[in-house]
């Protein structure tokens, strides 16, 4: 094929699947460089304000951290010293001996160390942190009550979460990067110096801010230069013309961009490559989220093909590249966390289609080159996700669900613009940026580039609150008294008595949640502000201020409840036969219980079959769902946070749906103890939606998702063989639009046999590249923890 | 007005007819097909049913040996055939509605012989019909031809089951001759009734071209243009055991697509 712009060489998809291949085959490491390097900038800035040690840390991790460019890559930029290596970051949290043991063994999120390296770790880095890091420090923002709740092992929200990670879960203003480059941030930041008010109180903390921001840029301009370098080094050194040619090209993108704005596709797209990865250098948060790559590269990409400087195809190539360089990027979590949301997933959100700024739609070729590029890579990286709305065509939704069919996987999640738009619109975007919203990490809806919304600041166990709420308050795990006293079932002599203690539960644990995820992010806002993410976000230059202490213009953080349908169901068992037609007596319920149904087995069929659950359109049981969702949104809704703007509920779980159904004992719905809860925070409990998927979905589209507006999940599977013609995908896009139409926010699909999933336990080696719809993310089904991998074969599948 | 005897209400029905539906499957059939992926709907009577991989041997069935399948907490034992209004079966299918009106599609009344309950048949067509909803028939064709006239205009496409041409090979495999079948279908077609006929492709039965091929050709007499060939599948067959019936084709492999579309070739079975 005729080449405007590369030398000729490799077709496409030559280097498409040799650099996929490579990325795949990388081994995951612990990589110690950037805990070195930023630990030595820290020892050097002792006693200066934290925003200026913190921005002259990623300055010289940006100076002095290895870089590399890999055979055949176009776009360029790595995150570790090797490829799909994990930095490690001190300042937010430490890894004892006994993980750093367990990194290269355990089953999920694997990560080799060598001996050196850990103790490396352990003797020369950490001790330096042990009362630094935010983990630690974490102790002197806790009440005595949180504290408590850390010393438990069951818990109905985890209080620790956040400290160790950092914000991520944003989108930054990428876009405006490439229009005008680093070089109108520093611009700005000097003339802010230049015209500070002397009798602004907040004179210290403004003047701290704006040299804080031209540290970043001074980092991000050497950054660049070294790969610039090192491309014309490289070039010198070749002996293949073509390869030469390739390189001189990155070489002149790298001098350009990302301080100077784009002027070219290639330029644009390597410019977001590099300010995305220096996020992701800079902190250990995961879900720094890409927004609408189609809407952003689409002027550069036309005006390219217009002027005759750019093929199609390369274009694509281009994309491919940049499509795979996501996988560079994984983190290192503790084993607790990541059997949580394993499958290393960085859970970076690309999102294209929808509506334009005009309301009309946006999907475009550009747009099609996009699916195309995640139809031939087709890794869990990055998070590709689809908006949707009813001026959107047919084909492209049916483009979508083909690639799903094809690639026998779970990608792709579906939103619905028709719905997101102007429940953002009440949440207080104007139409313009509801208009532009983009989704952070796996489901949440967020303004671009104008929103610090720490969308995943923690999950909440809703069902662990029913438990206490029909035990006075006492675990049944652990016999501890964990929450109110709001007394045992065997003293409520009415159904409604059952729900106000089950609201008291769960407004009572809201409320310290909502403290402990206050305290925790004045504690990042203190110790570990995000000087670079704060360049990315509208608001932090005018205000002078960090996105982690408000400078943003929009402000969240967002919970989500776990368990719906667990405590739904339960509930729909608890008012029929315990209280509707005494069939169970109080006391039997609660032995049940506590005793996980030994020797109950019949009557936990009974309450698992002849009771109607939620998700089969059958009124009793849907308004029970409806009710503990609009009861958990109402808790949460409204309470402020420390950065202002205020707290936003989701209904949503990732995969902690697992970890959490560990720490609750049987449920009145037949659940038994310790078992995973329902998945997907919206869908349906496993199998017991038995009316198929237009039954299941009508279920789910009565309960009130606008309330949640920080994000729901909806999980289906279907076999393959339902899908397998282009009549079959229409009525299942058919089936899509009528559940939009009902009031649906999000819908996402796996399209699996079990018998798949099944075999890829078996043999995992024959199954690296597949890719299943674990929650709000994707990920390599061989990399998850088995219990996850069992939950996932578990779901409900339609076929025929 | 007469109930109806029905044995399973489907919902997302995305095979039998355009769009998505909902399909209604009445019990009894005139017909004994011994390939035959529904018989639950043998006989007007209600039939137990038995999940074994859902039974926990608990014994609450033998405690109630006049309603075991009430008794039973697992759903494993259940009754195939519930008496019910044509009311409460258009109940449930207005649910569906928004997914008709989305995809073009509607309700089909299949089973068993959906005609032979046809009173029955007549009254919840006409609450479909009613309320804008597509309707379709997917029938034996083994019903007197006043059936068809006393359903005009509530049927808007025949779903209509052509098994074999030969009339004796016809009643070996179905225990019946196919001789009203096809002077029904003949009939039908010179009426504005809108036919698609499915031929249920039976390795052993009518897997040969040319058989298909004489069936593609009493078609284009008939100037009967929609057609289709279903590949015999295997999807039933757990169904004989849990109804305590032997089923013979349980050792045939079900039917490739490429089997199919070979054997659409060689007959040049969609030329009309």
């Amino acid at each position: 094929m005729k080449k405007l712009l590369l030398p000729d060489g490799p077709c496409r998809a030559e280097r498409t699947e040799f650099l996929n291949a490579r990325m795949r085959s990388a081994v995951p490491e612990i990589c110690v460089e950037r805990a070195r390097l930023v630990t030595e900038s820290y020892r050097s800035t002792e006693g200066e304000p934290y925003i200026l040690r913190r921005a002259k840390a990623l300055r010289y991790l940006l100076e002095h951290m290895t870089i590399f460019i890999d055979e055949e890559e176009l776009i360029v930029g790595n995150h570790a010293a090797k490829p799909r290596c994990a930095p490690v970051f001190p300042e937010f949290g430490l890894f004892d001996e006994k993980e750093l043991d367990l990194m290269p063994v355990r089953k999920v999120d694997t990560l080799q160390i060598s001996e050196k390296d850990k103790r490396f770790l352990l003797d020369e880095i950490f001790p330096y942190w042990k009362t630094r890091c935010a983990g630690e420090r974490a102790q002197h923002y806790f009440s005595p009550e949180l504290l408590r709740i850390l010393d438990s092992p069951y818990r109905v929200f985890n209080p620790l979460s956040r400290t160790r990670s950092g914000h991520g879960h944003y989108l930054p203003n990428v876009r405006r990067i490439l229009h005008e480059g680093f070089a109108a941030v520093e611009k700005e930041a000097r003339e802010h110096l230049q015209t500070l008010d002397p009798c602004d109180p907040d004179y210290a903390e403004k003047m701290q801010f704006y040299q804080a921001a031209l540290i970043c840029v001074e980092g991000v301009k050497a950054f660049q230069k070294r790969f610039a370098q090192l491309a014309e080094d490289m070039a010198a050194a070749c002996g293949d013309e073509r390869r030469k040619q390739e390189l001189l090209l990155i070489a002149a993108n790298c001098r350009r961009v990302p301080y100077e704005p784009a002027r070219t596709y290639f330029e644009a797209v390597q410019s977001f490559w590099f300010v995305i990865l220096i996020d992701y250098c800079g902190q250990n948060g995961s879900s720094i989220s890409d927004g609408r790559v189609d809407q952003i590269f689409r002027p550069y990409f036309e005006r390219d093909l217009a002027e005759g400087i750019l093929t199609r195809d390369e274009a694509q190539e281009i994309l491919e590249c940049f499509w795979i360089k996501h996988s560079d990027v994984i983190k290192a979590g503790t084993y607790s966390s990541v059997r949580n949301n394993g499958g290393f997933s960085t859970a970076n959100n690309l999102v294209i289609g929808g509506l334009d700024e005009n309301g009309d739609d946006a999907v475009c070729d550009f747009t099609y080159l996009c699916l195309d590029a995640e139809e031939n890579v087709f890794n869990s990286e990055p998070n590709t996700s689809i908006r949707l709305s009813s001026k959107n065509p047919d084909a492209f939704i049916n483009r979508v669900l083909e690639i799903l069919v094809h690639k026998e996987g779970g990608k792709m999640p579906i939103f619905n613009d028709d719905q997101i738009i102007p429940a953002l619109m009440r949440d207080g975007l104007s139409k313009k940026e509801a208009l532009d919203y983009a989704i952070v990490g796996c489901v949440e809806p967020t303004g671009y580039g104008n929103t610090m919304g720490s969308t995943n600041a923690g999950m909440f166990n809703l069902a662990k609150c029913l438990e206490l709420a029909l035990f006075d308050g006492v675990c049944q795990m652990s016999g501890m008294q964990m929450g109110p006293k709001t007394g045992m079932l065997t003293d409520f002599t009415s159904f409604e008595q059952v729900k106000e203690a089950f609201r008291i539960q769960v407004e009572y644990f809201v409320n310290l949640m909502i403290c402990s995820l206050n305290c925790t992010e004045k504690l990042i806002g203190d110790y570990c502000p995000h000087i670079f993410s704060s360049l990315l976000l509208d608001g932090c230059m005018e205000h002078g201020r960090d996105c982690t202490r408000g400078g943003a213009k929009y402000n969240h953080i967002g919970i989500q409840g776990v368990g719906m349908a667990d405590v739904a169901d339960s509930l729909t068992v608890l008012k029929k036969l315990v209280f509707d037609e005494p069939r169970v007596s109080r006391e039997e319920m609660l032995e049940a219980m506590r005793t996980n149904f030994e020797g109950k087995e019949v009557l936990r069929q009974i309450f698992l079959n002849r009771v109607p659950k939620y998700g089969n359109d059958i009124e009793e049981a849907d308004e029970m769902a409806a009710w503990v969702a609009e009861l958990y949104c109402d808790c949460v809704r409204g309470k402020a946070t420390v950065r202002g703007g205020s707290f936003r509920p989701g209904l949503f779980c990732l995969s902690s749906n697992t970890p959490l159904g560990r720490q609750v004992c049987a449920l009145p719905s037949g659940r038994q103890a310790g078992t995973p809860l329902g998945d997907g925070g919206l869908s349906p409990k496993h199998s017991m939606d038995t009316h198929g998927p237009t039954a299941a979905a009508r279920s789910v589209a009565k309960i009130p998702q606008a309330l949640a507006i920080n994000g729901v999940n909806y999980n289906m599977k279907f076999l393959p063989s339902i899908l397998k013609t282009q009549e079959d995908r229409q009525k299942l896009t058919d089936l899509i639009r009528t559940y939009f139409s009902l009031g649906g926010m999000h819908i996402q699909f796996n399209v699996l046999t079990r018998e798949t999933l099944l075999s890829a336990q078996k043999h995992p080696e024959k199954y690296r590249s597949l890719v299943v719809r674990v929650a709000g993310y994707s990920a390599f089904f061989v990399e998850l923890d088995r219990d996850i991998q069992n939950e996932i074969i578990s779901r409900t599948e339609y076929g025929g | 007005m007469a109930d109806g005897m029905i044995f399973d209400i489907q919902r997302y029905s995305i095979h039998d007819g355009p769009g998505i539906r909902t399909t209604v499957f009445f019990k009894d059939c005139p017909l004994r097909c011994r390939w035959c992926s529904n018989p639950e709907s043998w006989g007007r009577e209600p039939r137990l049913f038995y999940m074994k991989s859902r039974c926990i041997s608990c014994g609450s069935c033998q405690a109630a040996p006049e309603a075991p399948q009430e008794a039973c907490p697992t759903g494993a034992l259940c009754l195939k055939g519930e008496k019910m209004t044509a009311e409460e079966v258009f109940g449930t299918i207005l649910r569906d509605l928004p997914y008709y009106q989305k995809s073009g599609g509607g309700v089909t009344l299949s089973g068993g012989e959906p005609l032979l309950q046809k009173d029955f048949a007549a009254a919840l067509l006409k609450l479909c019909k009613d309320a804008g909803i597509h309707t379709a028939i997917e029938t034996t064709g083994l019903v007197p031809y006043e059936t068809f006239e006393a359903l005009e205009g509530l049927a808007d496409l025949y779903l209509y089951d052509f098994k074999h041409p030969d009339p004796e090979l016809h009643r070996k495999w179905t225990g019946r001759s196919n001789e009203q079948i096809l002077e029904n279908l003949e009939r039908l077609s010179r009426t504005p009734a809108h036919i698609h006929v499915r031929v249920p492709v039976i390795p052993g039965v009518n897997d040969q071209p040319e058989t298909l091929r004489e069936i593609a050709s009493f078609l284009n007499s008939h100037g009967i243009r929609e057609r289709t060939l279903l590949p015999f599948h295997q999807y039933g067959s757990s169904k004989y055991q849990s109804l305590g019936l032997s089923y013979e084709m349980a050792d045939v492999p079900q039917m490739t697509d490429a089997r199919l579309q070979e054997l659409a070739e060689d007959s040049q079975f969609y030329q009309s």
